[in-house]
């Protein structure tokens, strides 16, 4: 399965959206941003299966997100984790 | 023992608080927007839900433009002192108490204009309109005095604001969760609300509504869990104004007293705090050398009650009835001396009594028949 990672920022604008959309979208839940893709220190991001990401896009424009950054979560040939800007 | 100094704190709780209170704290004593753990997220999203209940309950658009503080006077001082950071020009009624009086009286370059009431302990919008100036920037109003029980028409204020383009500051605390309060039909741009009140929740727990067209500078700062590598505090709600760890259980906690009060009704809360309050009213002022004091018109008070009887000082009044009696009012200023002044009261103050949800007939006559004696030494 793979994933994706809408960055939403405060913990409190994420939960937010979570909400708004766990209807809407399936299997999504609430991370902590990974640090190389974060920009300005901690937030909160919204991880969903990457299947949906268009669908996370446009709800995340209708709820008034001003920057919609998601990154699809892949592994390097080293196997570590990376995150790739789509 | 019988209580009723609601006005200072609700005693009694509703169950459903005192076993969320109970649960959360054995399960979910975690910070809030501190990790990416389950107990951080769900201490995370049990804080939003509080916050979409009182939104909710206060007509607000926005769940995340409510802040949370450990009291109305932390938010008040939160409102005032980041508002005014330029100074300015403000209006306050003289009904208002030293969370709003002190703040007002400290901040630099500020000059306030205090509009009294009139002998019915109420504030003529009017005379608040009159007292605008060029630089009026902020009007302060109280909706409901803490001494006198009295309400303040402020959806009238807030039109007053709203049409002079005014930033309209709400004292909540003596009617969050027992008087109706629509921000957007009152014209409220910040609102100051105490959550251990009328709203009978736990102790240490507050909030301040800001208004997306209201710019505060924060006053205190620190850590929020979010943009940690900026020495910047957070410029976006609620984060700008939350410092540091908040009280989980006791925040969470406000859902199930908001919840408590919608399932009883608003309006019935209101009709039997001010009816109990109108039997006291009625009952003291048929004691000999006993005041009542302010409007007799219980559409226009909450469940407070002052008095004094003639020739005994309001402390000796409720230490006795305290001690023989075994009934909780308060005596003195009520840490809202300008009041006093307005309403002939400055010399050592009143007896207040304040009815709550958990109050009774059978309070307000044992209220009646102590005072009767205690008057009779008068």
């Amino acid at each position: 399965m793979e994933y994706a990672l809408l960055i939403t920022g405060s913990v409190t604008k994420t939960n937010l959206f979570k909400k708004s959309i766990e209807n809407k979208i399936p299997h999504i839940s609430v991370v902590q941003t990974p640090t190389s893709i974060k920009s300005g220190g901690c937030s909160y991001s919204i991880r969903f299966r990457r299947e949906f990401a268009g669908q996370i896009a446009d709800l995340a424009r209708s709820e008034g997100l001003k920057k919609i950054n998601i990154y699809a979560e892949s592994y390097n040939s080293l196997g570590q984790k990376e995150y790739i800007p789509i | 023992m019988i209580y009723l100094d609601n006005a200072s704190t609700t005693l009694k709780k509703p169950p459903c608080v005192i076993k969320s209170m109970t649960k959360l704290t054995k399960q979910l004593s975690a910070n809030s927007g501190r990790g990416g753990h389950y107990y951080s997220r769900e201490a995370s999203m049990r804080i939003l839900d509080a916050s979409q209940a009182l939104a909710s309950f206060f007509n607000i658009s926005s769940p995340e433009q409510i802040a949370f503080t450990n009291n109305a006077t932390t938010a008040l001082n939160f409102a005032i002192n980041g508002f005014l950071q330029n100074g300015g020009h403000v209006i306050c009624t003289a009904l208002e108490h030293n969370s709003v009086m002190r703040p007002l009286h400290r901040t630099e370059n500020v000059t306030c204009t205090v509009v009294e009431p009139d002998k019915s302990g109420i504030v003529d919008p009017k005379r608040i309109e009159d007292a605008i100036q060029p630089d009026t920037c902020l009007i302060i109003c109280t909706h409901a005095s803490n001494v006198f029980g009295t309400i303040q028409p402020i959806k009238q204020i807030g039109k007053i604001c709203k049409n002079h383009g005014i930033v309209f500051l709400a004292d909540a605390a003596q009617t969050a969760g027992s008087v109706d309060i629509d921000v957007k039909d009152m014209n409220i741009d910040m609102l100051a609300f105490s959550g251990h009140k009328g709203l009978m929740g736990p102790m240490g727990t507050g909030g301040l509504y800001v208004s997306e067209n209201v710019r505060l500078v924060p006053v205190i700062t620190g850590g929020t869990g979010s943009f940690s590598e900026s020495l910047e505090q957070p410029d976006f709600m609620p984060d700008m104004l939350q410092s540091g760890t908040l009280n989980t259980p006791a925040v969470a906690s406000l859902s199930g007293a908001v919840n408590f009060i919608n399932s009883v009704g608003i309006d019935y809360i209101y009709s039997h705090e001010t009816s109990l309050a109108k039997l006291l009213f009625d009952g003291l002022k048929n004691i000999p050398s006993v005041t009542v004091y302010a409007t007799d018109d219980f559409t226009k008070r909450n469940g407070t009650v002052s008095f004094n009887i003639y020739g005994i000082d309001a402390v000796s009044v409720s230490q006795e009835l305290d001690e023989k009696y075994g009934i909780a009012v308060r005596a003195g200023y009520h840490c809202a001396y300008s009041a006093h002044k307005c309403m002939g009261t400055h010399d050592g103050g009143t007896v207040r009594a304040s009815v709550g949800f958990y109050n009774n007939q059978a309070d307000i006559d044992k209220l009646l028949h102590a005072v009767s004696q205690i008057a009779k030494h008068a």
